[in-house]
């Protein structure tokens, strides 16, 4: 929401300085480079996904973030038009603003650890499931072979585990059950984490339960009856 | 040093020292990206095991940087790609801002610029999640300032040669980009008669991109730089 309405902005100080005929040559270099970018990303995916035309703002942040120079464009020059309290009180918006949308973000990474949400429940049934995996597992650390496919990233490591998010594999220095066909034809987890209302499975036991945070969100520990070996 | 120079180191420093340590000490990776890819190649390069540690859809120079982190200090590969990824944002600031103030050709714009980018919940979203993002941030910056540069003084050519380096080197779909920037650098290094800037363009596109094709044709047989490409190929050849 933040960066649409930044890029908004940017686009409306653009359109601005055309009008005003104000465009210097390297702002029209700066304006193509981040549009050849953009091009090119979108091009190389489009023909490595064999045609599927999707969009990924992740790719081409870091293009777009050239624009922010136009929206800071903007703001300067609303605020040189205004006069006496109007001004000071622009001035005061845009720095109010710039220190919440920052708090916001440092906020958004600190916050699992205080606030009882979604997230942060699957973070603590993570850590709770952690610990009774690694009792509980006693087979190898890694695999002996690696399965390859050049379309997905596979590691060795084990236990296999399936969860929502690759937290859990993570702490255990496990591996997280792709779910992509592939490797779900080859392999099995050895776990499941889910929360309430997730069908585990096919032969899979339940191990453990427990209920995290105010809100009491259930999750479940699923373990398999025969742990999954290497064909 | 002038003012804007110290004022700007601190900025990044501060960047890349707070995103890195609220991310590591709070921030529970769920991202499959990191968890489940970048972290085990940072952990299997740590450990010698180069078959594990690379993989042809994602370069090369991530997982050199975050696997070094590491086998340096022992810590998880999640933490290794925060850190690595945090850097790559604190040090984009310098380029960043030093090319919006050419651009714009006013420092309070450079520096509303520069503090945009480093609020809004997308960009340090990337860095703590541990993603290879904001190195490209940091690359195309550079670039950007260095291509500046030459167009003006004859200089920059460094800055060029390291911003196409490691976007040919970190992520596969910076190479067209990067290809193109690269030709770019050169036809103005020519028409300047900058020889330096001629010579060195194509030298480090050729080291990085050779780097990534020779991990792609290790696991495919494909001297490319991606699996995508291999596609396309086959339906040309």
């Amino acid at each position: 929401m933040t960066q649409n309405l930044i890029l908004i902005l940017a686009f409306a100080a653009v359109a601005w300085r055309i009008y005003l005929r104000k465009m210097t040559q390297l702002e029209w270099c700066l304006l193509v480079f981040v549009a050849v970018n953009v091009f090119l990303v979108q091009l190389q995916m489009f023909v490595g996904e064999k045609g599927n035309l999707t969009w990924i703002l992740r790719y081409h942040q870091a293009a777009l973030v050239l624009l922010y120079g136009w929206t800071a464009w903007g703001a300067i020059s609303l605020i040189d038009r205004l006069s006496g309290k109007w001004r000071f009180l622009a001035v005061s918006a845009v720095a109010l603003w710039l220190i919440a949308t920052g708090g916001t973000s440092l906020w958004r990474i600190c916050k699992q650890a205080f606030v009882d949400s979604n997230r942060s429940a699957r973070a603590r049934s993570a850590q709770w499931a952690a610990k009774l995996i690694k009792e509980d597992w006693k087979g190898p650390a890694r695999d002996r072979g690696r399965f390859f496919t050049v379309q997905g990233y596979h590691s060795s490591r084990r236990p296999i585990i399936l969860s929502d998010g690759a937290y859990l594999p993570n702490l255990l220095r496990g591996r997280w059950y792709s779910l992509s066909p592939d490797i779900r034809r080859y392999e099995r987890p050895d776990y499941a984490l889910l929360p309430e209302g997730r069908r585990p499975p096919k032969e899979m036991t339940l191990m453990a339960e427990t209920e995290i945070g105010r809100k009491k969100r259930r999750f479940f520990l699923y373990r398999a009856k025969r742990f999954w070996t290497e064909p | 040093m002038d003012k804007n120079t110290i004022r700007l180191w601190a900025c990044a420093a501060g960047t890349a020292l707070i995103v890195a340590m609220l991310s590591v000490l709070f921030y529970p990776v769920e991202n499959p990206d990191c968890s489940a890819r970048y972290a085990p190649m940072a952990e299997a390069f740590a450990r010698g095991d180069w078959y594990e540690a690379f993989h042809p859809r994602f370069c090369v120079f991530f997982q050199i940087l975050t696997g070094s982190l590491v086998w340096l200090f022992g810590c998880s590969g999640v933490t290794a790609c925060q850190i690595v990824s945090a850097i790559f944002l604190g040090l984009a600031v310098v380029p960043y801002w030093h090319v919006m103030r050419r651009v714009f050709k006013d420092d309070r714009i450079a520096w509303i610029a520069l503090a945009i980018m480093l609020v809004i919940p997308r960009v340090s979203g990337d860095a703590m999640n541990g993603l290879r993002d904001t190195g490209r941030i940091l690359a195309i910056s550079m670039w950007l300032l260095g291509f500046l540069k030459m167009l003006d003084e004859k200089r920059g050519i460094w800055l060029q040669v390291a911003g196409v380096f490691i976007m040919v080197s970190l992520k596969i779909d910076c190479f067209a980009p990067a290809a193109v920037m690269c030709f770019t650098s050169i036809l103005f290094a020519l028409y300047r008669r900058f020889w330096l800037g001629v010579l060195m363009m194509p030298v480090s596109f050729a080291v990085a991109a050779s780097a990534v094709c020779f991990m792609v044709w290790s696991y495919t047989g494909w001297f490319v730089p991606a699996p995508q490409y291999i596609s396309f190929l086959k339906g040309l050849l």
